[in-house]
């Protein structure tokens, strides 16, 4: 299904194994209803290239064909191409942050970024290939979806009460001090002079999901006769410290 | 980078250099012009974050000059340190002589856990902007990386510490804890 359809067609089929696989929402909140009309995570900002630009492209132009190999999405396949500025056939970080706004048009902050790299850059080569990419792309149009459902007043973003609903539904179990210091950490806007609302944006959002999603398995692991207690040494302290870097 | 320690004087016209737009204050890019790994690469961005975070003291986001000789002098102390360990003197500190810093410095950590760390902080911070570095990931830290490591591991030291009262160097905590503690960090 291209993307371009979504505001025509509907959803997406529902999140695959990928995303619980990665801290995504467990599956089946997602509510029906209208198509998504805002813009997280969407490369809204960015602009999709115009598709009549596509098939104007001059034919050898001097740079690799722009033909898409068969069977991939077309027009994800072209967005690809768009976002690889140096034309490298791959994504750094940098260049995928500049494709991805949040829907206050704010790019994307780094920290998300590079989760979102470290999940989908499954050969370790630093960067994302269109076959990464792919899944990469679902995955934040999954998390568009969750975002908007637990986006109740349609603010664009989640404060404290949606944030405490989400994490609910998600299953954790987290009391308010927690979610409050969890938005002190993730609202963009917070650091400086206080001057934030006390809300989260959709990068930090999945920041946020991921970041607590990551730290329960974590503790899981050692909870191993699952009391709510465990017993660490330094060393896996700080490895548990580093890993949440 | 520097390596002899420097007048404060002669940082004064440093400053001003760096101080492109003649501010008075430097923002994190100007400053991370100037600072250098041992490859000649400029320090990453998280590594300038970090130096923010403690030497810019008024919270504006900039460094004035009396901020940045606190700073500048800190950097000095770490590269000294790091000149000290880097005993072959290839501008990187290899595993052996990390453990041998680690060590030195009262933290027993095995030299499994100090590779996997190495190997974490290169991926995560060093990911596109500088691909030369991801060859031998988990063989040598770059000078940005050793002081975010060490600062790391003495911070992370400090708040064990605070749980660990009996010293016994195992420490109990219950979920809510955990969770707060390590976002915190």
């Amino acid at each position: 299904m291209s993307f371009y359809n979504n505001n025509q067609g509907g959803y997406r089929p529902p999140p695959q194994s990928q995303g619980s696989q990665y801290g995504a929402p467990p599956q089946g909140y997602v509510q029906q209803g209208p198509p998504p009309q805002g813009a997280y995570g969407q490369p809204g900002g960015y602009q999709y290239p115009p598709p009549q630009q596509q098939q104007n492209r001059p034919p050898n132009s001097g740079s690799a064909p722009a033909q898409p190999p068969p069977g991939v999405d077309q027009q994800l396949y072209f967005w690809f191409q768009a976002v690889d500025t140096d034309k490298s056939g791959a994504l750094t970080t940098e260049e995928l942050q500049k494709a991805l706004i949040n829907g206050d048009w704010s790019p994307f902050n780094i920290e998300t970024v590079r989760l979102m790299m470290n999940m989908f850059d499954t050969d370790n080569s630093g960067t994302i290939a269109f076959q990464e990419f792919t899944g990469l792309w679902r995955y934040i149009e999954d998390w568009k979806k969750c975002f908007q459902t637990f986006d109740a007043d349609g603010s664009g973003t989640i404060n404290f009460a949606e944030l405490k609903n989400a994490l609910r539904t998600f299953g954790y179990n987290l009391s308010d001090n927690f979610i409050n210091l969890l938005i002190k950490k993730y609202d963009k806007y917070g650091g400086k002079n206080n001057a934030g609302k006390g809300d989260v944006t959709f990068d930090n959002f999945v920041q946020s999901c991921v970041t607590v999603k990551t730290l329960t398995d974590a503790f899981r692991r050692y909870d191993t006769d699952n009391d709510g207690w465990i017993l660490i040494n330094y060393e896996q302290f700080l490895e548990l410290v580093v890993n949440n870097r | 980078m520097a390596t002899n320690k420097i007048s404060d004087q002669q940082l004064q016209a440093f400053f001003s250099r760096i101080d492109v737009d003649n501010s008075g204050t430097l923002t994190p890019l100007e400053l991370q012009r100037v600072l250098l790994n041992g490859d000649w690469s400029p320090f990453n961005l998280d590594t300038i974050e970090l130096l923010f975070s403690l030497f810019d003291h008024d919270r504006n986001g900039t460094i004035n000059f009396n901020e940045f000789i606190g700073l500048w002098r800190y950097i000095e102390e770490w590269k000294r340190l790091f000149t000290t360990f880097d005993k072959d003197n290839s501008g990187a500190i290899e595993i052996p002589e990390l453990v041998n810093a680690m060590t030195s410095f009262g933290f027993n950590i095995s030299e499994q856990m100090l590779k996997k760390f190495v190997r974490k902080y290169k991926i995560t911070y060093n990911v596109g902007s500088r691909k030369s570095m991801l060859n031998n990931l988990d063989e040598s830290v770059s000078f940005d990386n050793f002081v975010q490591l060490c600062v790391t591991v003495k911070t992370s030291a400090d708040i064990f510490r605070a749980f660990d009262q009996a010293g016994t160097g195992w420490v109990k905590m219950n979920y809510e804890q955990f969770m707060e503690v390590i976002l915190k960090n």
